[in-house]
């Protein structure tokens, strides 16, 4: 939808330099390792009311999760533009514990190939690997309008301003009297939980029992 | 009986808020959290009921509308709730009167009002990607009704503001909720504590992957948040009330690694749909 840019080109001009180096690095050891992140951990916090986790049946088998994650290894081949938002390890394996290949700092342009759980096979300045997708934000349709705001154009899709509505301030919020009849309206929009799951299961999704994650030792 | 119960709990924090007012940087209402911990959800039922809860937020939806009114898409109106009910479906609960929308502004935000309220703003609706990024900003607003933080942290300060002085006693329901939440949607520029906010995300991804999404939805929403300058208008509210995005993404980083991958889903609701171009 939106077209590609300069730095997206540069990418293009590296990857061809790299050539297909980058391919060996595809290794076969994507499979979670579901021994050892288990998702039955209690819950959170200790401290507050969704602490009564639903579901605890749920740490699914092995062959479940093969089979959940097959996808992901027949997904059809998407080439974009990336940009790394923090520093990031770029990993010989989509792990945890592979060995790192070199630290990119944030804002490095990487041609993003492949998507395995929750990492990209990159292409990076200098060589190719795995990054954590935590760590990578596309490119091609913010940089646009990041454009548009830090030199104060509005730029052709007008993204800065559409409504003359701008800029919540919290006097404003404070001041503001409640308009009823928009809340009505609103109040009118909502679905049952019944309506709510049908149009869910329209669409393909369906319900899966996942305990939540416990806080990170600090 | 319950302005006992609140008095009660004025016995029970005094002591521990107390410190705070002889000041230093951290807010009372951060200290009191920190402090007693457990105690406060269970001691919040008793402070403010369900149905308070919900006359709360009404008024705190119907404030926001006023500055930002709706989108006119139906269409888009009948799809957040459609996402969103069943996101909220996946959650502690589940039969609360959910409503969703997104309103009209170019700023980047999203609401969780006490009661079941889920307002996103069209700005940021125009930056997500697919339906499992528009679940994860919902699931996060979700996570935030669900574990009541903003009651939490307004009723937190009021103990302490309002002090033995003046107890909450001789307040009658609709008085009391109003001094909870102040004046007008002004409950909405306050800043969480940042824990709340990581539990919130921490809470999303889960949500999100509960009800078929991909839990990596959110996350690529706060990478593109990531990419914003600090200073950015259409981001100064969200800034000033959350923790820095890639501060939240490292958070997420912690614990969000393999124990997700099997729930891996991007192609999961098919297509964003997409808003129409004359509003």
């Amino acid at each position: 939808m939106q077209s590609r840019n300069a730095p997206c080109l540069l990418a293009a001009f590296i990857l061809l330099i790299l050539g297909c180096s980058d391919r060996q690095d595809a290794s076969p050891s994507a499979q979670p390792d579901i021994g050892e992140s288990r998702i039955g951990e209690p819950d959170i916090s200790g401290n507050n009311d969704a602490d009564e986790v639903k579901d605890a049946e749920e740490v699914k088998d092995a062959d479940e999760v093969k089979a959940v994650n097959l996808p992901d290894e027949h997904a059809p081949a998407v080439e974009w533009t990336g940009i790394t938002v923090t520093e990031a390890e770029l990993k010989a394996e989509p792990a945890r514990e592979a060995p790192n290949l070199t630290l990119l700092a944030a804002g490095t342009f990487v041609t993003v190939r492949e998507r395995r759980g929750g990492w990209y096979r990159v292409a990076a300045p200098n060589s190719s690997g795995w990054l954590r997708m935590l760590a990578v934000a596309r490119d091609d349709r913010e940089l646009k309008t990041a454009t548009d705001i830090a030199t104060g154009r509005s730029g052709s899709g007008n993204v800065v301003n559409t409504t003359g509505i701008r800029g919540f301030n919290a006097q404003e919020l404070a001041r503001a009297e409640p308009d009823w009849e928009a809340l009505a309206q609103l109040d009118s929009l909502a679905l049952t939980r019944t309506q709510a799951a049908a149009a869910a299961g329209a669409l393909g999704l369906k319900a899966r029992a996942i305990r939540y994650l416990p806080r990170p030792k600090q | 009986m319950r302005s006992w119960i609140c008095l009660t709990l004025l016995v029970i924090f005094a002591p521990v808020a107390w410190p705070a007012e002889s000041g230093e940087a951290k807010s009372a209402a951060d200290l009191l959290r920190d402090q007693v911990g457990a105690a406060l959800p269970e001691a919040l039922r008793g402070v403010l009921s369900e149905a308070e809860e919900a006359e709360a937020g009404r008024t705190v939806a119907a404030s926001l509308l006023a500055v930002a009114p709706l989108v006119k898409d139906d269409g888009l109106q009948r799809y957040v709730n459609e996402i969103g009910g069943w996101v909220a479906a996946q959650s502690e609960r589940p039969d609360l009167h959910w409503h969703f929308g997104v309103v009209d502004t170019g700023d980047l935000n999203a609401f969780a009002i006490p009661g079941g309220y889920v307002l996103l703003t069209a700005g940021l609706y125009d930056t997500l990607d697919d339906p499992s990024a528009l679940a994860g900003v919902l699931a996060h607003e979700i996570a935030h009704v669900v574990a009541r933080h903003h009651l939490k942290l307004a009723i937190g300060s009021k103990i302490i503001d309002e002090g033995f002085r003046r107890a909450g006693a001789e307040l009658d329901a609709v008085s009391r909720t109003r001094r909870l939440i102040g004046a007008g949607a002004s409950l909405l520029a306050r800043k969480l504590d940042q824990q709340s906010e990581f539990d919130a995300d921490r809470m999303a991804i889960v949500l999100a992957a509960r009800a078929g999404f991909d839990p990596w939805g959110l996350p690529s929403v706060l990478a593109q948040l990531a990419r914003h300058k600090v200073d950015d208008d259409r981001l100064a509210l969200l800034f000033s009330t959350h923790p820095l995005p890639s501060d939240r993404l490292r958070q997420l980083g912690e614990v969000m690694g393999e124990a997700l991958a099997p729930y891996a889903s991007p192609e999961a609701g098919g297509r964003l749909y997409e808003r129409g171009v004359s509003r």
